[in-house]
């Protein structure tokens, strides 16, 4: 028991190391940001690409569906080993060299490192897919009277996803999106598999210098620090909707209380 | 020719009758005894493999210069080695928890290291080396700059020497080959790592070893702090089969036919 509290939650081993702890969290925050937007991005893209109408649209609508049907059952551990493994191996300053530019195949944009991006293309790949289909959920549930209504007003498939359909949909999906978003932050912890030296990598490389896992105990609080209130806010969501639509809940403010006929008017 | 390749033939299968009878005789160790160990009869071994040539290999298959040598003292010593792939950068923490009775894993010996496991007697030095792309203009260690970054595996020596000895950007991998790998890729300028590693993977990837950094560093198996019988029956067993040659033999056939140094030659 004592080996397993001064391995796991030495306190005073924390409070020195807090600084590097912090700094690893910073990354994995800045990572979670960046991945997280481009995967919330690139979801919406996926599931309006299988939601065009038509014929024509045939092969567009198959192809989203086949991407996200691979990328969901592929293991994101994999997708990351995969595309840093196989980007660098495609770079003209590999060894022999391959035929994309270093820029892009070992890329150093905005100062961060190469892994860090290796790591928000591989979550963006695999939390774009799933979220693709928190999407679709909320664009089938809008009501078809929705689309039927913009349609005859004039507009077409596009502005009437645009103006009508994706605004409702989004709004009905803010609770699950941000629920994957909680997922997603946890996720980026993988990246250190690629090197991307963000808390549990800072924790690793504490713990083999100094033979004492509290390090990850401290990033493992931390993320509670952050996940904890935003799996509040997902509730709160929940039940502010769950209010709102129940039969007999606060009416929407659109629909003030028409004034009494009862005083004023009047024969 | 004919009769001489028949004679060359008979003389090699002489020379493995000869070994395999060698090999038969080895029934007379301590056995058993007091070694504290997880399972009686058994000497559970946490290696984080692939690392080769120290060890590679498929489960239960595993091979390799640590498989080999730590086979042999477990014969030395009438134990049955069992295997059990761990990860380095938790392999003490591990062997602490009692996963297994000893670790096997090119474990260089290290003053931080021995405060919290008892390693036994060094049974391999290891020299760090600087590994490059072919043509690189990285050919020493002196040519690294701040700008420059070194692939590493996480938690070993080669870290530790890249962190004292230069300022560059280090690029902690968990295995020892995907550090390579970024390195024949060109995400990384160079590579930190011990040296037969470092030679093996010159043979897989189009690198080359520009630098051998002399460490005085040596590798031992590390057992719990407290498991003095086993690090002392180890250590029995290892003096023997440097003694009797097989130290030598399992030497020359993982390290290109060289010969072991001094102090693992069998004293004649």
């Amino acid at each position: 028991m004592d080996q397993f509290l001064s391995q796991y939650f030495d306190f005073s081993f924390m409070f020195d190391r807090f600084d590097k702890v912090l700094d690893g969290f910073g990354h994995t925050m800045l990572l979670w940001a960046v991945a997280g937007a481009l995967s919330l991005g690139w979801g919406l893209i996926l599931a309006l690409l299988r939601q065009l109408p038509g014929r024509a649209a045939l092969p567009a609508r198959l192809l989203a569906i086949a991407y996200i049907d691979a990328f969901r059952g592929i293991p994101l551990l994999l997708v990351i080993v995969l595309i840093a493994g196989g980007f660098g191996a495609l770079s003209a300053g590999a060894a022999p060299p391959g035929p994309l530019p270093e820029s892009i195949a070992v890329p150093h944009w905005f100062g961060q490192p190469s892994p860090f991006w290796y790591g928000a293309m591989a979550i963006t790949i695999t939390y774009g897919a799933y979220m693709a289909e928190v999407y679709r959920a909320g664009i089938e549930a809008v009501p078809e009277g929705q689309m039927e209504a913009a349609r005859s007003l004039g507009m077409g498939h596009g502005q009437a996803m645009r103006h009508v359909i994706v605004p409702q949909a989004v709004r009905k999906v803010i609770p699950p999106l941000l629920n994957d978003m909680i997922a997603l932050m946890k996720d980026t912890s993988i990246v250190a598999f690629i090197s991307f030296n963000e808390v549990v990598l800072t924790g690793f490389d504490i713990q083999s210098k100094t033979f004492n896992s509290s390090a990850l105990t401290l990033g493992a609080l931390l993320f509670l620090i952050v996940t904890i209130p935003m799996a509040r806010v997902v509730d709160w969501l929940i039940a502010r909707e769950q209010a709102r639509t129940r039969r007999g809940g606060r009416p929407t403010p659109t629909l003030q209380p028409l004034p009494t006929a009862g005083s004023g008017a009047g024969p | 020719m004919g009769r001489t390749r028949i004679l060359l033939a008979f003389g090699a299968l002489l020379a493995a009758a000869l070994l395999a009878a060698g090999c038969g005789d080895n029934d007379n160790g301590g056995g058993g005894g007091n070694l504290n160990l997880i399972t009686e009869g058994t000497l559970t071994i946490g290696s984080d493999i692939p690392y080769p040539p120290f060890e590679q290999g498929k489960p239960p298959d595993y091979k390799g210069f640590d498989v080999e040598l730590m086979d042999a003292i477990a014969e030395k010593l009438n134990l049955d080695p069992k295997w059990v792939d761990t990860s380095f950068g938790t392999i003490f923490a591990d062997l602490q928890a009692g996963k297994f009775d000893i670790v096997a894993s090119a474990t260089t010996i290290t003053p931080g290291r021995s405060k919290r496991v008892l390693f036994s007697d060094p049974y391999f030095d290891s020299d760090q080396a600087l590994t490059v792309q072919e043509g690189s203009s990285i050919q020493s260690i002196d040519d690294i700059t701040s700008s420059s970054t070194v692939a590493v595996q996480e938690g070993t020596t080669g870290q530790e020497y890249a962190e004292q000895h230069t300022d560059a950007t280090l690029q902690k991998y968990p295995g020892g080959v995907p550090a390579f790998q970024a390195v024949a890729n060109g995400q990384a300028d160079a590579s930190l790592q011990d040296l037969p590693v470092s030679s093996d993977a010159t043979n897989k990837f189009p690198l080359e070893v520009v630098e051998t950094l002399p460490t005085g560093e040596q590798y031992g198996f590390p057992t719990q702090k407290t498991n003095t019988a086993l690090a002392d029956a180890v250590n029995g067993a290892l003096k023997d089969v440097i003694a009797d040659g097989t130290y030598e033999e399992i030497y020359k056939k993982w390290f290109n036919d060289e010969e072991p140094p001094d102090a693992y030659q069998p004293s004649s």
